[in-house]
């Protein structure tokens, strides 16, 4: 059986979460600053929406967190784990799809 | 529904909607920290007072939209929250007819290797009375134990509340219509288990799960303010 295709944006935060995660573990303000400055502010959302996709993330095991005091602040640390990897490389693939798919239209668009 | 403005807001609601308290707690105390780091960068950029509170309000986002998320993103996190009707509708009925029966067949396994099954007409009407107690006992505490357990499942399971009343009102509607009656041998015959479903209402049936559901409101809210206060003297 064919699989259905992805739906186009749901899983791109998802996705961008774990990628930063998967470099360097983050707190959630480090991880907003972050999606900022690498999309040029061109994502934009309501920051506090970060917490329930990182528990959501947490709670589906796709990452895990520590408390730790740094600077004199404690603060919740993100890290991806294996099972998280493997999601990220899936969400990745299906990403390629469909900016390959997508990219044929516009292509044919303005051929 | 009263729109939110501030965290303690946002906290009071996740735990009406019947949040577990140590989540809300988590939740709310990284939602505090990542104001206060926008707080920090506006003050570097010299933003504040009114405006700097003004910016952070915006930057945060709507918080009701934020309760909305929290609720609905942790619940989907689990197969209980994802298939809500199965696991509060369903699955409690058919936890009560199994567990009826597991137990009702125990008590006949022991019955037989005990050989009280041979003395069975010899039993007393004191004796068929216990047998009788027994099986209304273990129906009444099914009729308590398992809204209660399912109402347990639906805040731990970040379902909230609305689905643990769901479960004490398919039970309240299944106590309402549900017969059950031991009939003692007559000189020597066999004793019987009738079990149904009847129109005679029984009252008392229909309000045991939904009694259950509102003393476990009172002991979740009871628990929570308890940790509340407790996360409180801790910060």
């Amino acid at each position: 059986m064919r699989k259905s295709n992805p739906n186009f944006l749901n899983g791109v935060p998802e996705m961008l979460v774990l990628e930063l995660l998967s470099r360097q573990e983050m707190y959630g303000y480090e991880l907003v600053r972050t999606i900022l400055e690498k999309t040029h502010e061109k994502l934009t959302f309501g920051e506090g929406c970060i917490y329930p996709l990182l528990h959501w993330l947490e709670e589906t095991k796709l990452v895990n967190s520590r408390r730790q005091e740094v600077e004199g602040r404690s603060r919740n640390y993100y890290q991806v784990t294996p099972k998280g990897r493997k999601r990220l490389e899936e969400l990745e693939d299906e990403w390629k799809e469909v900016v390959a798919g997508v990219s044929l239209v516009l292509g044919g668009q303005h051929a | 529904m009263r729109k939110l403005d501030s965290i303690e807001g946002l906290s009071r609601r996740l735990l009406r909607n019947g949040l577990p308290a140590a989540y809300v707690i988590r939740a709310i105390r990284e939602l505090e920290e990542h104001r206060e780091d926008l707080f920090a960068e506006l003050r570097e950029d010299g933003v504040v007072g009114g405006e700097a509170e003004k910016k952070v309000a915006e930057r945060m986002g709507s918080l009701d939209e934020l309760a909305a998320r929290l609720s609905r993103t942790m619940r989907q996190s689990n197969w209980c929250g994802r298939h809500p009707v199965v696991t509060f509708c369903i699955l409690p009925m058919l936890s009560f007819f199994a567990g009826f029966a597991v137990v009702l067949a125990i008590l006949a396994g022991v019955a037989e290797f005990a050989g009280w099954l041979e003395t069975k007409p010899k039993l007393t009407p004191g004796q068929w009375a216990w047998v009788t107690g027994f099986v209304h006992v273990l129906r009444w505490s099914l009729f308590a134990a398992i809204p209660f357990w399912f109402c347990w499942l639906a805040r731990s399971t970040f379902c909230g509340y609305r689905w643990g009343l769901a479960t004490c009102l398919v039970f309240s509607v299944h106590g309402l219509l549900h017969r059950l009656k031991v009939v003692a041998p007559v000189t020597g015959g066999d004793g019987s288990l009738a079990w149904g479903y009847s129109t005679r209402f029984d009252w008392i049936g229909m309000s045991v799960p939904l009694i259950i559901f509102a003393l476990f409101v009172i002991l979740s809210k009871h628990t929570n303010a308890s940790e509340m206060r407790q996360q409180q003297v801790q910060a």
